[in-house]
């Protein structure tokens, strides 16, 4: 059960809201947990925290550090990571479950209306809950579909990303990286396996995207046209 | 005026009397999470906006619906029967029921499409049939036909099953026509039509004020949802440029997009959301396109005076259904009488639609009288004016009870191996008191549409 096929737009949208849906939840546990430091043990640590992201983030005190981490005029605000996870589904609706497009929405839709207020702990952690449950339904094992794929190589890649920008380990990507081959194999035919051939991190990463066109063939059109 | 409560609507009354009435506000939430959207441009914004919902569904008594249909299929049959005509032989205009010259300049006309005939001779593979019910005779009356890219549909279909998960009491205890079968027809007409190859919706994208419904088609029909961008042509036939790297083939593409933005080497040369060359695959007869090019003069407000003799010229039969009373101004006795007594008409400019250009003759300014007599005697041919109807209100609730407000009704047909028409369709109302604009692009809001049987 393949569904109908899908077009180069549509397998990016699909692709970048798996990235953006584990972006959101990894950074939300990230910021949830640097909280903790931030109150009371390591004030800088929300710092620390987004500087590996490559962003500078600035507060006051811990509240201070939530409501930067979520509403943040910055790429990795949690704000703008889920707007663009929401424009990417909204594009793929129509091969989304239902359940997980209307809690992503829900938990934008909250998002919107709590600018002028406090950001909770109690909120994230639901936020937290909620994006467990939206990734718990796209990685079902029942469902095979080319979009559900899609969505799981986005998650895949972004887990390799962030893996590699927190902990900045190459030898901790092995098994990430099998898993990518594995799904991509799938999901292109011509597509070929790859492996880990620098111990330079940037490099690595701009060589990923360079995957993902292998697999997401946007400008090639191939002679093997089906009639 | 209200319509007179049937006793298929005293019914729902009856039922919703002893049901959880605190759990209409479910409906609005629904829309909300689930971005049922019927997004607005305001002054070049867009805005995000759900459309505005009342639960009090029109109820229309199955045998009155029965009616309906005959006349609305009688209707559909003739236009389409009209566009096949008049990108051919033109009889109809050789024999003089319809003048030449209303043709010719009809902006909706295509003479480079001449000769031109589609798969299965099918051009109006899903129409929007707008009617409203006359408060003083009590019939139906047709207002206008939209046979190029009608949409609405998805909103009754969506709210019909968050209906029946919030109140199954109406569906257990009364006889309400499904209407879930829509996906499957219109399924079944792209099959139809299919020259070989994928079906495809073609959407202009996220930004489309309508992309709730375009991609809701496509999840109903199993069809590819495709932007103009993931569509080429090659040798005359159209392809889909797949993810993998492959083209597979596209037999029958439901576009969302107007004729003016489909290709840009054969229309507006600036679209950046058409397929170059779409039209050449058309001509070749190698992709079916839904609804057909060139449609727009079929739904002209011009030639809408003339479909009732159409009806009667191809089918042979008297027209079930009537339009409403309408001059044209182009006919000097028509054009006389519009100009005496332009304060009681409405006026329409031919080329809009949405609402647009629609003038009612009792609230414009003298200035504004004397500009729109100057602007018909110049030409005449852009105008229509028709006796205002006094159309039924119908109940719905607002403002903390249940008020009234004008409302229509699009019924829906699908044209493939047969003719048929969804047993609902979109109840569009007024928000605002005596506002007789009911238009989504206008701000108003819809109702569910319930064919009951007692």
């Amino acid at each position: 059960m393949n569904g109908a096929p899908i077009s180069v737009n549509t397998a990016q949208n699909l692709y970048w809201f798996g990235r953006y849906v584990q972006r959101a939840q990894t950074l939300l546990v990230g910021i949830l947990e640097s909280y903790d430091y931030v109150i009371d043990r390591d004030f800088d640590e929300g710092k620390n925290f987004f500087a590996k992201m490559g962003i500078d983030i600035e507060y006051k005190n811990a509240m201070d550090f939530l409501k930067a981490g979520v509403y943040g005029s910055h790429v990795g605000s949690i704000e703008s990571i889920i707007k663009m996870a929401r424009e990417n589904a909204i594009a793929t609706r129509h091969l989304l479950d239902e359940r997980g497009f209307a809690t992503l929405n829900k938990i934008y839709n909250h998002l919107m209306i709590g600018h002028n207020r406090a950001v909770s702990p109690t909120y994230l952690q639901e936020t937290i809950d909620n994006f467990s449950l939206i990734l718990g339904i796209f990685s079902s094992e029942l469902d095979r579909t080319r979009a559900y794929q899609l969505i799981r190589f986005g998650q895949q890649v972004e887990r390799l990303d962030l893996i590699l920008r927190l902990y900045g380990e190459l030898d901790m990507a092995a098994a990430d990286i099998e898993t990518i081959n594995a799904t991509a194999r799938q999901l292109n035919r011509h597509y070929r396996p790859f492996n880990i051939t620098t111990s330079d991190i940037p490099k690595f990463l701009a060589f990923l995207n360079n995957v993902v066109d292998r697999v997401i063939q946007n400008d090639t059109v191939m002679s093997q046209s089906q009639h | 005026m209200i319509e007179p409560t049937s006793p298929e609507l005293q019914k729902f009354y009856d039922i919703f009397d002893s049901v959880d009435q605190t759990k209409v506000s479910e409906f609005k939430e629904f829309l909300e999470t689930n971005a049922v959207n019927f997004n607005l441009f305001k002054d070049g914004n867009f805005i995000e906006r759900s459309f505005p919902f009342d639960m009090i569904p029109r109820i229309i008594p199955k045998a009155e619906f029965d009616t309906l249909e005959a006349g609305i299929v009688q209707r559909v049959k003739a236009l389409n029967a009209f566009l096949n005509d008049i990108y051919t032989d033109q009889k109809i205009l050789a024999d003089g029921i319809v003048p030449r010259e209303y043709v010719d300049s009809a902006k909706g006309f295509l003479p480079s499409f001449m000769g031109v005939v589609p798969p299965k001779a099918v051009r109006t593979h899903i129409s929007g049939i707008d009617l409203v019910k006359d408060a003083v005779s009590g019939k139906w009356v047709i207002l206008e036909d939209n046979l190029r890219v009608p949409s609405g549909v998805s909103y009754p279909l969506t709210i019909r099953r968050a209906f029946r998960h919030t109140y199954p009491e109406f569906f257990e205890l009364m006889k309400i026509s499904k209407i879930k079968q829509y996906g499957d027809e219109l399924k079944a007409a792209m099959d139809y039509v299919n020259t070989g190859g994928i079906n495809v919706v073609l959407t202009p994208g996220r930004y489309n004020s309508a992309y709730y419904e375009h991609s809701y088609l496509a999840k109903i029909t199993g069809a590819t949802l495709a932007q103009g961008d993931d569509l080429l042509v090659e040798n005359n036939e159209v392809f889909l440029r797949a993810y993998n790297g492959e083209n597979l083939r596209v037999g029958a593409i439901y576009r969302r997009l107007d004729d003016d933005f489909l290709d840009p080497e054969e229309f507006e040369p600036d679209s950046l959301i058409g397929v170059p060359h779409l039209a050449s695959a058309y001509r070749a007869g190698n992709v079916a396109i839904m609804n057909g090019i060139g449609n727009g003069v079929a739904d002209d407000k011009g030639i809408y005076y003339f479909v009732p003799q159409m009806v009667k010229y191809y089918l042979g039969e008297e027209p079930i259904l009537s339009n409403a009373p309408t001059y044209l101004p182009y006919y000097e006795k028509d054009r006389k009488y519009v100009l005496e007594n332009i304060d009681k008409l409405v006026i329409k400019d031919v080329a809009e639609a949405g609402g647009y250009g629609v003038l009612f003759g009792n609230r414009l300014s003298p200035e504004q009288r004397a500009e729109i007599i100057k602007m018909i005697e110049d030409d005449p041919r852009r105008f229509i004016a028709q006796e205002v109807i006094e159309f039924y209100d119908l109940p719905c609730m607002m403002e903390g009870g249940i008020v009234p407000r004008k409302a229509d009704l699009r019924a829906y047909v699908i044209y493939g191996e047969e003719v048929s028409v969804s047993m609902g369709g979109l109840t569009r109302y007024a928000m605002e008191e005596g506002n007789y604009l009911v238009n989504s692009s206008q701000g108003g809001g819809f109702k569910d549409t319930w064919v009951v049987e007692l």
